[in-house]
């Protein structure tokens, strides 16, 4: 089906506190970092807000969601708690991961927020055996289906693990949306390093599913490129693939300066925080006063969340179970001991 | 050889997942050529797919695909059957084994119950990549349950067990028994059984040989022979391989003495070598003579069977490995 | 013209059998290499049987519908030629017999014929005979000659760690069970030795050793794992009994001398050295232990620093040191370097008493007796009272010609009691 699909309407005022929330919260996160008070590093989706927001705002309960390490603003709009991110990254014992795991590996299970392991490509797979299950169990109402977003960047579109699990989705004609974010580099290896095709929307063909294709650093195009490809999986069109274009605005993490991105690139960088902002002022939706006063509530807010979490206890070894069998009669019994 | 109306080990392990699809509308079963008429590569799905329409499907040759999916139909709440061809292509989905399966209870709390079903093991002609028993790099990766069916009676009792279990669950099903072991006295229906307690399969007071899968029958066979020369043989058949049944390999050395664990797995860093050192830091003081490890060769299994039948151990060297302890 | 058996070959990675659907070629049909010759239907799929090599088909040995397991022959083909370079028709399954089959010239696919390919037997994955197995354990390959299991080099034999367990279970030391004999290898007590031994000991015809009886046990099992040697001479004990007269308390032959030995020690502690490793331990006092028998035992009460003390002061000591009643076993902290022994008093001639587990030296004395004594310049037989005495030493810490210069030195002063005031 190739009918064009009917535009979403955006709140471009929701989207751009989405966006402020992840920013101020990611910076919050790195200062912390700084102070050396958060183990290991932060990952900041700086620049990547746009696209990540319009994802998680996007979506809807009983639907599934994926996101990768860029994703705050996507995780925040799904519904995850400032807080608990604050809490994961510090390793909390009051967080989701009770310190177990930490900084983006985390999510809502129960809510469909899948929580991502390391492994680029890793999270497609399971997104495709949700939908697959439901599919199977009669769970997807035709026509109007839930939908499983993943969320990869250009350099994990190159893992085998994400080309297997796409073509597993188109052979089932699952709800299934990919979403590459070509950010310019994996890590520091830039994209021609990485592919050479034109633009990875040109994969949808050889996969046999639909393509999109957009500027992700303009606020209207991602929400609207989203939105269709949402829209189409939803109607049955089988699994979609987004290939958004933009710059990571920061380093691979915090410990990153990311000296090897191409200056030319960083000049003419465009950040789609901006270009929110100036999109709320040109529509005339926020005046510069009211944008400040949002900026300010928000940044309270995130403060607040990331205070109550600093203040929050660690997890004790000693109070560890070191459980690792869910099942009850192996956790009452050999668990420990294996 | 028993007779042809015997239930085979195949029969039994299919029969089980029939009876786990029929009775519980959360499992369901992916894999490469597993559909009807084909019906798998060894026939184990035979017919599930007339049976149960839609619920048994074929998957593209895209092993990490399948063992993801099945990780993401767990957390969602299904209880899914995955069958990898050969064991030894189990690697190739290895990272959603152990990377997202395995960790995915103890990081999030969230169970992810799924079955993968490895046929593993050795028969002439196979080679290095259609032999392997992969049980030495999947039992060490915490969160993972592994099982081993040696008997018929078993090949249906773990797969409803694993089926029911809250944990990830590598259910190893050896290829030479499919077809070659058969039970008259199979029953099936019965209560269901613990995954994780190993089982007595013959009493005796000289020596223990703890084994698992097709190396059952071996030592069963071994002990035969031993009881010829008067060497009384007790052998314990692990059938869960992780969690150990540490507890009954313990009770039986109480009465032995001595301990032969064979596998016809490789020695390094392998189920046999756990055993041992479990039974040395807890059973020392139970120790006639050093334990004994009969395992295949250190190098790829070879595909002439000639070479074959010289790179995997056997009755033979069950034998030559007690009478060794006996005589310590 | 030989015949080739048709068999069923293994048709798959697991295959055990197969049934029969239909015969492609009738008994007398011409065959040529690699032709079909019946359909055949595992539990996996159709395939058929191939010619092994040009022949006639001479025999079919199952109709369709019939089972047959691998292996097993289906029917008979009889080839041309005179047979040297036809398949044969000995296979018997032997992989070494396969391998050095020679191909078929005239039949480029005979490697895959069904006679040229080795399988295991049918169904028996796990035989049994030996001579078609290799031993494959623990890639321990030869088990030719080697070296006998390792025995502990410090005095006992090898005992398993469930052998040990069982004797701790029951207190025993290798001592103990001294009186087994082996069955295991090179004569080794095995666990079911040790039970039969102890079933064999029937509770009525014992009792309980008194702590002293098992304290003495531990001790003398300890000092018995080091090499002692015994030294003897004889002594002239007049001029001793008669110095004593003359003595406050009139001290014993004992505290003479326990008096002699420790100064002879005193010009000469190396024999008092212990050995520990490749150190000699020096004494710091010559502190001098004595045996008495005591209600089932015998302690060994010490007196310090013997080489300071004058005879009636020794003898004080000594009297001192003696235990106070049959139950007081006395500090068994005490450390001393030496203990004399007087064997004598039970009348005892002479003896080897073994040094103490923390000694190197036990000095013993005999009973005195009247004999004859060679007087060289009266030319006849004294009246002379003598004894024998003994130095059991550690063989480690002292060797025959420095104990026995110490023996004669402890001599020499017992024969001239003054000396020792």
């Amino acid at each position: 089906m190739d009918q064009p699909i009917e535009p979403a309407p955006c709140d471009a005022v929701a989207h751009l506190q989405w966006m402020l929330r992840a920013r101020l919260l990611e910076e919050r996160l790195s200062s912390l970092y700084r102070q050396g008070r958060i183990p290991g590093s932060v990952f900041t989706g700086r620049g990547q807000e746009a696209l990540s927001a319009a994802i998680g705002m996007q979506l809807r309960p009983g639907d599934i969601f994926a996101p990768l390490i860029r994703d705050m603003a996507g995780r925040l709009a799904f519904g995850l708690p400032a807080i608990e991110a604050a809490r994961t990254y510090l390793g909390r014992i009051t967080g989701h991961m009770r310190g177990r795991d930490g900084n983006v590996h985390h999510g809502l299970v129960d809510q469909g927020m899948l929580p991502m392991i390391s492994h680029l490509g890793a999270m497609a797979a399971p997104c495709v055996g949700i939908l697959l299950k439901r599919k199977i169990t009669g769970a997807l109402v035709a026509g109007d289906q839930c939908v499983a977003v993943v969320c990869i960047g250009e350099g994990g579109m190159q893992t085998g693990a994400m080309h297997e699990a796409i073509n597993l989705a188109a052979v089932e004609r699952l709800p299934l949306v990919v979403v590459a974010a070509n950010n310019g580099y994996a890590y520091s290896t830039p994209s021609h390093q990485n592919f050479v095709c034109r633009d990875l929307v040109d994969r949808a063909l050889g996969y046999g599913l639909r393509g999109w294709s957009c500027d992700a650093t303009d606020c209207r195009a991602a929400w609207q490129t989203v939105a269709q490809a949402l829209a189409a999986a939803r109607s049955g069109d089988g699994p979609q693939l987004i290939s958004a274009r933009l710059l990571r605005l920061a380093g691979h993490g915090e410990h990153d300066d990311a000296a090897y991105i191409d200056p030319a690139l960083k000049a003419a960088a465009v950040d789609c925080l901006d270009q929110g902002r100036q999109l709320v002022l040109d529509q005339g939706l926020l005046d510069q006063a009211e944008l400040a006063a949002l900026h300010t509530t928000i940044k309270t807010e995130i403060d607040a969340a990331v205070d109550q979490a600093l203040g929050e206890a660690d997890p004790v070894a000693s109070d560890e179970s070191w459980q690792i069998f869910a099942d009850p009669i192996l956790a009452a019994g050999a668990g420990a001991q294996a | 050889m028993s007779s042809p109306e015997a239930t085979t080990y195949l029969a039994a392990l299919r029969q089980a997942m029939a009876e786990v699809l029929a009775a519980d509308e959360r499992v369901f079963l992916l894999g490469e050529d597993v559909e009807d008429p084909f019906g798998g590569a060894f026939k184990a799905t035979k017919g599930l797919s007339t049976a149960f329409p839609g619920r048994v499907r074929n998957a593209p040759i895209s092993e990490d695909a399948i063992a993801g999916a099945a990780v993401g139909a767990a957390l969602d709440g299904g209880r899914p059957i995955i069958e990898f061809q050969f064991a030894d292509f189990a690697i190739c989905g290895f990272n959603q084994l152990a990377n997202h399966a395995a960790t995915t209870f103890w990081r999030t709390g969230k169970p992810c119950p799924l079955v993968a079903r490895l046929p593993c093991g050795g028969t002439p002609g196979g080679g290095p990549f259609h032999c392997q028993m992969p049980e030495g790099w999947l039992t060490a990766h915490p969160g993972l349950v592994v099982v081993a069916p040696g008997t018929v009676q078993d090949a249906y009792e773990l797969l409803r067990a694993a089926v029911a279990c809250d944990d990830p669950v590598i259910y190893l099903e050896h290829k030479h028994l499919y077809y070659h072991l058969r039970d008259p006295g199979f029953s099936a229906g019965g209560p269901l059984l613990p995954l994780h307690r190993a089982a007595v399969r013959r009493s005796g007071r000289d020596c223990t040989v703890v084994t698992y899968s097709a190396m059952v029958q071996g030592a069963l066979a071994a002990a035969e022979g031993l009881a010829l020369e008067g060497i009384d043989t007790e052998v314990i058949d692990l059938r869960c391989l992780k969690p150990l049944d540490t507890e009954t390999i313990l009770e039986s050395l109480a009465r032995t003495g001595r301990l032969v664990v064979a596998s016809e797995g490789w020695p390094y860093g392998s189920v046999a070598s756990e055993v041992i050192t479990q039974v040395c830091a807890e059973g020392f003081h139970l120790l006639d003579a050093p334990p004994r490890r009969v395992a295949a060769r250190n190098t790829p299994i070879p595909f002439h069977p000639a070479l074959w039948s010289a790179h995997r151990p056997d009755a033979n060297a069950i034998q030559e490995a007690v009478r060794g302890l006996v005589n310590f | 013209m030989p015949n080739v058996a048709i068999r069923l070959p293994k048709l798959g990675e697991s295959a055990a059998e197969a049934a029969i659907v239909a015969w492609l070629v009738e008994v007398g049909d011409r065959v040529e290499p690699d032709q079909d010759l019946l359909e055949v239907e595992t539990e996996k799929s159709v395939l058929t049987v191939t010619a092994p090599a040009a022949g006639t088909l001479s025999e079919q040995l199952c109709a369709a519908g019939d089972r047959r397991e691998v292996g097993e022959v289906l029917g008979t083909l009889t080839t041309d030629g005179d047979g040297d370079d036809s398949p044969s028709d000995d296979n018997d399954d032997s992989s070494a017999d396969a391998a050095t089959t020679a191909p078929d010239p005239r039949a480029p696919a005979a490697p895959a014929s069904p006679e040229a390919v080795p399988t295991a037997a049918p169904g028996t994955l796990f035989p049994l005979d030996a001579e078609s197995l290799a031993s494959v354990a623990d890639g321990t390959l030869d088990e030719s000659p080697r070296l006998p299991p390792p025995a502990r080099a410090h005095g006992h034999g090898f005992f398993s760690p469930r052998v040990r367990a069982l004797m701790d279970q029951w207190n025993l030391t290798p001592a103990d069970i001294a009186a087994i004999r082996g069955t295991g290898r090179g004569g080794r007590v095995s666990t079911r030795d040790v039970e039969q031994f102890l079933d064999g000991i029937d509770p009525a015809t014992t009792s309980l050793a008194s702590p002293m009886r098992v304290a003495v046990a531990d001790s003398m099992r300890r000092s018995w794992t080091r090499p002692v040697a015994t030294i003897a001479c004889e002594m002239r004990m007049d001029p001793l009994l008669a110095h004593r007269r003359g003595v406050p308390g009139r001290p014993s032959a004992t505290v003479y001398a326990v008096r002699a030995l420790g100064l002879a020690l005193k010009q000469d502690d190396r024999c008092a050295c212990r050995l520990v490793g490749d150190r000699l331990i020096h004494p710091q006092s010559i502190d001098i232990a004595f045996a008495v028998e005591i209600e089932q035992g015998v302690r060994t009460p010490v007196i310090r620093a013997v080489d300071t003390l004058g005879l009636e002061e020794l003898n004080q000591a000594y009297d001192k040191a003696l235990p106070r009643s049959r139950g007081d076993l006395g500090n068994q902290d005490d450390r001393s370097i030496a203990t004399v022994s007087n064997y004598g008093t039970f009348g005892i001639t002479w003896s080897t008493p073994i040094p103490l587990p923390d000694q190197s030296l036990i000095l013993g004395l005999g009973v005195v007796r009247n004999l004859p004594d060679w007087n060289p310049s009266s030319h006849s037989w004294d009246r002379a009272r003598i004894a024998e005495m003994t130095l059991t030493f550690d063989h480690r810490v002292v060797d025959g010609g420095a104990a026995g210069r110490l023996i004669m030195r402890v001599r020499d002063l017992l024969h001239h009691p003054e000396r020792l005031l």
